[in-house]
Formats: C-alpha cells, sequence, structure tokens
C-alpha cells in the first residue's frame, strides 16, 4: 500500500477544499437547512456535474471519472470538514455504490443520470428491524410493485430516484430497484434528525411501481454495506479534523488569567489527544480506502475505519465544545452542527462496537 | 550515487552472497559489514553507509532476512551514541569511536537524567569544569540503563551557571572504567534492577571528548533524544529467537545475554500486544463479548499506530519536513501498553494476583503487568510529550517560564 498522498490526489483535495471554503460557509449551511428541501441544489450540482466530482470511482460504462475510491474518500473528508448538507454522499456515492455493485446495463444506464447530477438518488435499505444484513428485510417486489416501509433513508425527501433493496417475491433472492419519487403509492416523511445537516426519510411504498436494476444478495449488500462504511469514516476524519481546527483557533484568541487558553497545560493536553485519536482513525480510513479492492480485507478494514473514527469524532466534537467554555454549548456557535453530525454518523451503519465485534469476525478471532 | 531500488536490491543481494557466512567470528563478520557500508546503509558512504535513501532500507532489510544474516550491533542506546556522533562529532571521533560502537565491541549508557532533573534535562547540575589539560567532572546521575555494562556514557553537564539554563551545558563522552565514576544498582518495581545511579568523584574527560562546542550541549543533547523517540518503537521489540544454523548465531546470543540483560522485560513494558489473542484463547475468553470489545480496540490501535507511522514516513519521503511525529508514536505506545495491561488483566482474572513461577506463563503475565507503567515515564514522559505535541505540531502557546536569567538564580530541587 502507498502511505501517502499522489500528487493528483493532493490537488483535488485542495482544489475541493478551496472550494467549499469559499461555496460552503456554515452561514450558508445554516440558511439552507432550514429551507425545505435542506440543501443548495445548485452547489450540489456545481460539486458533482461542473466540477466532475459527481462519480469519481464509477468507471467510465457508469459514466463516471474512473478513478479510485480513494480519490473519492478525499472529497468525501473534505466535505466532513466542512459539514456539506447536500445528498453528495447519499446520491454520489450511496446511490452510485449500490448502482456500481448491482452491475448491469439498467443500473449502467442509470447511473449517467446520476452521476452528473440530473437527477438525485439515494438508497432506501434499513427497515425497522435494523439490521445490516438482509436476514429480517420486509420490503418485497411482486409483479413489479414494491410493498414496504424503509426509513432513515438519507435525503429521501426531494430525490428524484429512490433505489429500493427489496425481496423478489416472484423469483428467489433480493433484487435492486429504482423507483421514482413522485410514483403513485410512495409516501415521503422527513423524521426530524439530530443532525441539522443530513435530512432524513421515511419511505412508504404500497404497491409502487419499480423497475428492476440488478440482482441483490448478501455478498453484494456487504460490497455495498463496506463501501459507504469506508467512505462515512473518511468524511468523519475530516469532520473530526475541523473541531480540533476550531479548538485550537479558540484558544489561540481566548484570553483568561492574562494569558491565552491555550497556553494553559489543560488545554494543550487535550489537543494533543484530539490529533493522536484523529490521526489513528484517519489512519484507518485512509488504509481502507485503499483496500477496497481487495474483499478479504475490505470488510475487517470498513469496520476498523468505522469504529475508530465513531469513536474520535464523538471524541474531538465533545472536548472542542468544552475547550469553547459556555459560547460553545449556545447555539449561535457552530460546534454544535459537527456535534450532530458525529453523533449520527457515531451511529449510521453500526456503532464502535458492533463494528469492534465484526472486525474481530472477519480477522478470523 | 543513484539509488533504484531495483539496483539497491541487486548491490545487497551480490554482496551478501559473496560475503555472508554463518559460521564466520562475529567480529570479523561485523567489522567487513561496518566497511561494505551495508550495516548502517543511510549513513553517508564516507563514515560506514552507503548513503541510499531512508526509504530503500526495508529493501536492506529483507535481503538480510532472506539469508538470515546478522547486522551491526544494536542493542541498547549504541544507535543514539553513534548518530549523535555521525551529527556532532569531528572526524577524529567518528573515528575513534563509531566503528566499535556498531561492530559491538563498546557499550554505551546515556547520563542524563539527574535526581534533580528529569523532565526538565536543561536542569542538570552535574558539574564538568575545565582544567589545563582535562575536564573534571562531579555530580550524580540516575535511572541510567546499562551503566553497569557500560564502556562509554554520553554526559550531559554543566559547564557555565551564569548564563541561562539552555547555554550552560556541554556534552562529552566518559570513560565509564575510571576511578571517579561509581556505579550503583537500582532495583525497579518489577523487580530487575536495569537502571542504575552513577556518582561522579573527580571523574577525568580528556579534552577531545567534548562533543561539539562548550555550550552547545543542549543541542546535541536533542538530537540523541530525537533519536531515542524513534527508537522507542525498535525498543520495544520482540525477543523471538529463532533456531538457525551456524556458530555466529551462538555467538551472537551469546552478546545478546549480556547485551540485553537490562531490556528483557522491554517487550513487557511495550505491554505485548502480541499474546493478546493467544492468551484470550487460552483462558476461554474469546467468546466473552467485554473482552472481545477490548481485544478489538487493542488490535486497531496497535494497527493504527503502525501506520500512522508510516504515513508521517512516507509524507516525509515525499518531502514535508520531519515533525516530531516521534512523540505521537511515543504517546500512542503508552496508550496501547495501558490496553494491552487491561485486556491481559480481564483474560488472566484472578491468577493476576500471582507472581512468578506460580503465575501463568512463568510470571511473564505478572511481568507485563508490572513493567507497563515505565513506558509513559521512560523517554520522556506522555505529559511531556504532549506539551510536544501541543507546543511543535498545533503550534500552541508556550506555557510562561518561569526559569530564565543565570542558571545559578533558577530555583531547583
Ligand atoms: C525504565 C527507565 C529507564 C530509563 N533510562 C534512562 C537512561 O538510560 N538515561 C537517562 O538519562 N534517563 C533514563 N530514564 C529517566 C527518564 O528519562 C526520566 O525518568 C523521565 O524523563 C522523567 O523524569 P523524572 O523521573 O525526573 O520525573 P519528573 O520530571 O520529576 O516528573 C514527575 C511528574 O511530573 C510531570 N511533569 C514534569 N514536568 C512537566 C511539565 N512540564 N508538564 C507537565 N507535567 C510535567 C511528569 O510527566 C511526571 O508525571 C529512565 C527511566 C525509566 C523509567
Amino acid at each position: 500500500m502507498d502511505f501517502a498522498w499522489t500528487s493528483e490526489q493532493e490537488q483535488l483535495r485542495d482544489t475541493v477544499a478551496q472550494f467549499l471554503e469559499a461555496r460552503c460557509p456554515t452561514t450558508h449551511t445554516r440558511e439552507f437547512m432550514d429551507s425545505e428541501l435542506g440543501y443548495d441544489r445548485s452547489l450540489w450540482v456545481a460539486l458533482g456535474r461542473d466540477m466532475g466530482l459527481g462519480g469519481i470511482h464509477a468507471p467510465e460504462e457508469f459514466g463516471g471519472a474512473g478513478l479510485s475510491y480513494a480519490e473519492t474518500c478525499a472529497v468525501l473528508e473534505q466535505m466532513g470538514r466542512a459539514l456539506y448538507s447536500g445528498p453528495y454522499f447519499s446520491s454520489n456515492v450511496l446511490a452510485v455504490n449500490a448502482l456500481l455493485v448491482g452491475d448491469s446495463s439498467q443500473s449502467q444506464e442509470l447511473s449517467h443520470d446520476v452521476v452528473t447530477c440530473v437527477h438525485s438518488s439515494t438508497v432506501a435499505f434499513i427497515e425497522k428491524s435494523v439490521r445490516w444484513d438482509l436476514k429480517e428485510l420486509e420490503c418485497s417486489e411482486h409483479d413489479g410493485r414494491i410493498n414496504g416501509q424503509k426509513s432513515f433513508v438519507l435525503n429521501g425527501s426531494g430525490t428524484d430516484i429512490v433505489l429500493v433493496i427489496a425481496r423478489c417475491r416472484s423469483g428467489s433472492g433480493f433484487g435492486l430497484y429504482a423507483v421514482q419519487e413522485d410514483s403513485v403509492g410512495l409516501s415521503n416523511e422527513t423524521i426530524r434528525s439530530l443532525d441539522l445537516t443530513r435530512r432524513l426519510t421515511r419511505i412508504t411504498l404500497e404497491n409502487v411501481e419499480a423497475s428492476k436494476l440488478a440482482e441483490w444478495n448478501e455478498s453484494k449488500h456487504q460490497e455495498f454495506l463496506d463501501l459507504a462504511l469506508i467512505a462515512l469514516a473518511n468524511e468523519m476524519a475530516g469532520g473530526a479534523q475541523r473541531m480540533l481546527d476550531s479548538a485550537l483557533e479558540y484558544a489561540s484568541t481566548r484570553v483568561q488569567f492574562g494569558r491565552t487558553i491555550g497556553s494553559l497545560q489543560a488545554i494543550k493536553h487535550k489537543c494533543s489527544e484530539m490529533l493522536l485519536n484523529i490521526e489513528l482513525a484517519r489512519s484507518a480510513a485512509f488504509c481502507a480506502a485503499r483496500s477496497v479492492s481487495d474483499a478479504s480485507e475490505r470488510t475487517k478494514m470498513a469496520s476498523m475505519a468505522k469504529a475508530m473514527a465513531s469513536d474520535a469524532y464523538m471524541k474531538v466534537a465533545a472536548e472542542c465544545i468544552q475547550i469553547h467554555g459556555g459560547i460553545g454549548f449556545t447555539w449561535e456557535n457552530d460546534t454544535h452542527l459537527w456535534y450532530r453530525r458525529a453523533k449520527s454518523s457515531e451511529v449510521y451503519l453500526g456503532d464502535a462496537p458492533y463494528h469492534r465485534e465484526l472486525y474481530l469476525q472477519a480477522s478470523g478471532v | 550515487m543513484d539509488w533504484s531500488e531495483q539496483r539497491v536490491r541487486q548491490e545487497v543481494r551480490t554482496w551478501l552472497d559473496s560475503n555472508w557466512d554463518p559460521n564466520a567470528l562475529l567480529i570479523d563478520w561485523r567489522n567487513k559489514l561496518v566497511d561494505s557500508g551495508w550495516g548502517m546503509p543511510a549513513w553517508p558512504e564516507r563514515w560506514f553507509g552507503k548513503d541510499i535513501p531512508a526509504a530503500m532500507i526495508p529493501i536492506v532489510q529483507e535481503e538480510f532476512a532472506r539469508v538470515n544474516a546478522v547486522g551491526v550491533a544494536r542493542t541498547g542506546i549504541r544507535l543514539l551514541a553513534a548518530e549523535t556522533l555521525l551529527a556532532h562529532g569531528t572526524d577524529e571521533q567518528r573515528e575513534r569511536f563509531l566503528r566499535r560502537t556498531l561492530t559491538g565491541e563498546e557499550i554505551w549508557c546515556q547520563l542524563f537524567s539527574e535526581p534533580g532533573s528529569g523532565s526538565d534535562l536543561a536542569g542538570v547540575t552535574t558539574r564538568a569544569i575545565r582544567t589545563e589539560n582535562e575536564w573534571v567532572v562531579n555530580g550524580q546521575k540516575v535511572w541510567t540503563t546499562s551503566a553497569h555494562h557500560a564502556d562509554y556514557g554520553l554526559l550531559l553537564a554543566r559547564s557555565d551557571w551564569d548564563v541561562p539554563k539552555h547555554l550552560g551545558m556541554t556534552y562529552f563522552v566518559v570513560d565509564m572504567r575510571q576511578q571517579g565514576v561509581e556505579v550503583r544498582p537500582l532495583k525497579q518495581m518489577n523487580g530487575h534492577a536495569s537502571f542504575n545511579q552513577v556518582f561522579f568523584t573527580d571523574a577525568r574527560i580528556p579534552l577531545n571528548n567534548r562533543i561539539d562546542e562548550e555550550g552547545n550541549g543542549w543541542s546535541v543533547a536533542m538530537t540523541t533524544l530525537a533519536h531515542e523517540r524513534k527508537a522507542a518503537n525498535a525498543l520495544a521489540g520482540n525477543t523471538a529467537e529463532t533456531s538457525r544454523d551456524g556458530t555466529i548465531y551462538q555467538e551472537e546470543q551469546r552478546e545478546n545475554a549480556v547485551l540485553t540483560e537490562p531490556y528483557t522485560w522491554y517487550p513487557q513494558r511495550a505491554g505485548r500486544v502480541d499474546l493478546a489473542i493467544e492468551r484470550a484463547s487460552a483462558t476461554n475468553n474469546l467468546g466473552n463479548d467485554v473482552v472481545r470489545q477490548e481485544l478489538a480496540r487493542l488490535l486497531m490501535m496497535a494497527q493504527c499506530s503502525e501506520w500512522t507511522a508510516m504515513r508521517a514516513r512516507a509524507a516525509q519521503e515525499k518531502g514535508q519536513p520531519q515533525g516530531p511525529e516521534g512523540s505521537l508514536g511515543k504517546l500512542a505506545n503508552s496508550y496501547i501498553a495501558r490496553q494491552a495491561l487491561k485486556l491481559h488483566t480481564m483474560t488472566t482474572g484472578l491468577d493476576s494476583m500471582l507472581d512468578g513461577d506460580d503465575a501463568p506463563l512463568n510470571g511473564l503475565i505478572a511481568e507485563i503487568l508490572l513493567s507497563v507503567p515505565a513506558i509513559s515515564i521512560a523517554g520522556g514522559t506522555d505529559e511531556i510529550q504532549k506539551n510536544i505535541i501541543a507546543e511543535r505540531v498545533l503550534g500552541m502557546e508556550k506555557e510562561p517560564r518561569l526559569d530564565g536569567g543565570p542558571f545559578r538564580d533558577v530555583r531547583k530541587n
């Protein structure tokens, strides 16, 4: 494995960082988090279409740039850092990944529109059992129609196409289906989410017309989840870094007892520990992003990356509030926006204890 | 010379093929190795090296491992001594010391810490006074690992009391085998006695054993410490001995038995992560969910810490300046060791009350439990590492100091 960024990756990372810094300050995020859609669609199109980030790791047949997952993860790290709130993760990562994993001529065709942000998309795969495998999946398809309920769908409202994973009644096994959001029988309910910058939706499907894109099974589902975990872990590493940066910035300006609080050892030691936690989590995320092609390693790496990121992000977000003192607990101060993201990311796709266990199992222990 | 990976592999392989002999005398082999430059390949050619980029060292190591060739002597702090002399010594000093240090003929110890100054190393009060034709040293050092075996010591002493503390120190190589040096062992909490008290009473140092300029001791000491932090991982290394054919291995083992005597417990102080799964299994704890959680935590931390070091190295090789990542790695090692200790206690259960022959693995587990506390003290405490990270990596404001002005007037123990 190459442990250094390539110059191209660095360039990509820096371009995205600069773009987000200019176009996506928290004032912008705050403005749109109260809007109906929850994000700025034009900004998302600018990123996905104009900057060509909509399908970085998708091969050309899928309309993508044909780069590696490491590049996608580099972009996500910057989005996590900037607390970008658009549907990049749900559409250009989750949905694109589902289409890649469920490789078929239909999924390739659909992918072109997702990659270029003509359509926004998301994947509906979590149900009330909240199991991450397919064992208790209830949502099912019969004669081209789907019945069931999906929850915790990221950016599910205002999405053009919902990719649904469902049991095939007509055949055996499972399938990946595409459903138009405005289909008859589909109802969309925005759930109030702790993370104000990532909308969650509950989608109820009653006899909704669906087109089957590909067969689905446990191993495809695992691959889909692994990819999602790795992407998320990288996004979380970026968010965690921002929390440290923000703490450092405050600590270097806030004066108490005639000195900056950053010159106080209690604060210094907190920040050193934050850095250590972030670096360890970042290493896991970095290496996981570079191991996706090796199926035997991928699951293990994905679980490690997620477990490390869950603990690190949560810890540094909490410490960042602490270092800000009273002001850190206000609505006005931006820290809570990241704290909310840290908390919801901590449990999304499985929390740290869950992934520690999976990691051991995947390591043969 | 322009080194490519292929070229390095080719050359080291050819050299080993025609020179490595598992039945040679250890000293003959080491001399040959030192002359060849393959013993310290990243060093300059002028000084027993090959000038190869640090990134290619693993290739050399691989080739040595392939034929099981013995390397230069590495135990103890000899490489810290060698690196310090390489960086700050005169050519004459390098001539005099480097070869015999690398061949293992000379043993070194590090005379930095004192009863009155540990973390605050710049507070040393051991006096070095220059007379007409030599230096005379009086004072006391403490926690000096291996002083009881050492031929030479790296000594940081105060040569000027009237300037600020960092400016009044001078660095020396002191001959440990002389009248004015008395070494008394100190028994540690884990029963071993690898460190010592060292008393200097009119000990003599020839003028040409001063390293770098008078008053420049601090910057020389910083070089030694930088290498120490880097070596912290290596010291934690393993004790595994493979049975290999050849008389040179027996000789090496005999050498190691003496040289590594103070270090036999070092792997234990790092927590013995390598035993974690084995112990969980042997104690029927692999089905215990609480243990599994702690085990996974440990394995992940250890793995991620290794990767973090590799990322730092890779970034350096791409031209980014070397930062104090050593401190981050050292801090990580403390957390890993403590997590390992926690896990070993959980898996060992009530038997953690036992010691020696009555304890699991003939006392090895007990030794872990009693040795881990050293890791966050030796070589700079965790608190000091955190200060370094905060001030030098994160750029946080320096602590206000109360020890400015002439050292004579600074508050001391
Ligand atoms: C196994 C072992 C081997 C060793 N081998 C050697 C050797 O070969 N040669 C040698 O010279 N030394 C050696 N040492 C000494 C070691 O470097 C010192 O013990 C260490 O630097 C701490 O110094 P101290 O013991 O005087 O503790 P102190 O410096 O008195 O520290 C006491 C406590 O105060 C804290 N503290 C001190 N200063 C600060 C600060 N600025 N900010 C926050 N907290 C602070 C420390 O972290 C610690 O918790 C060895 C030590 C051990 C345990």
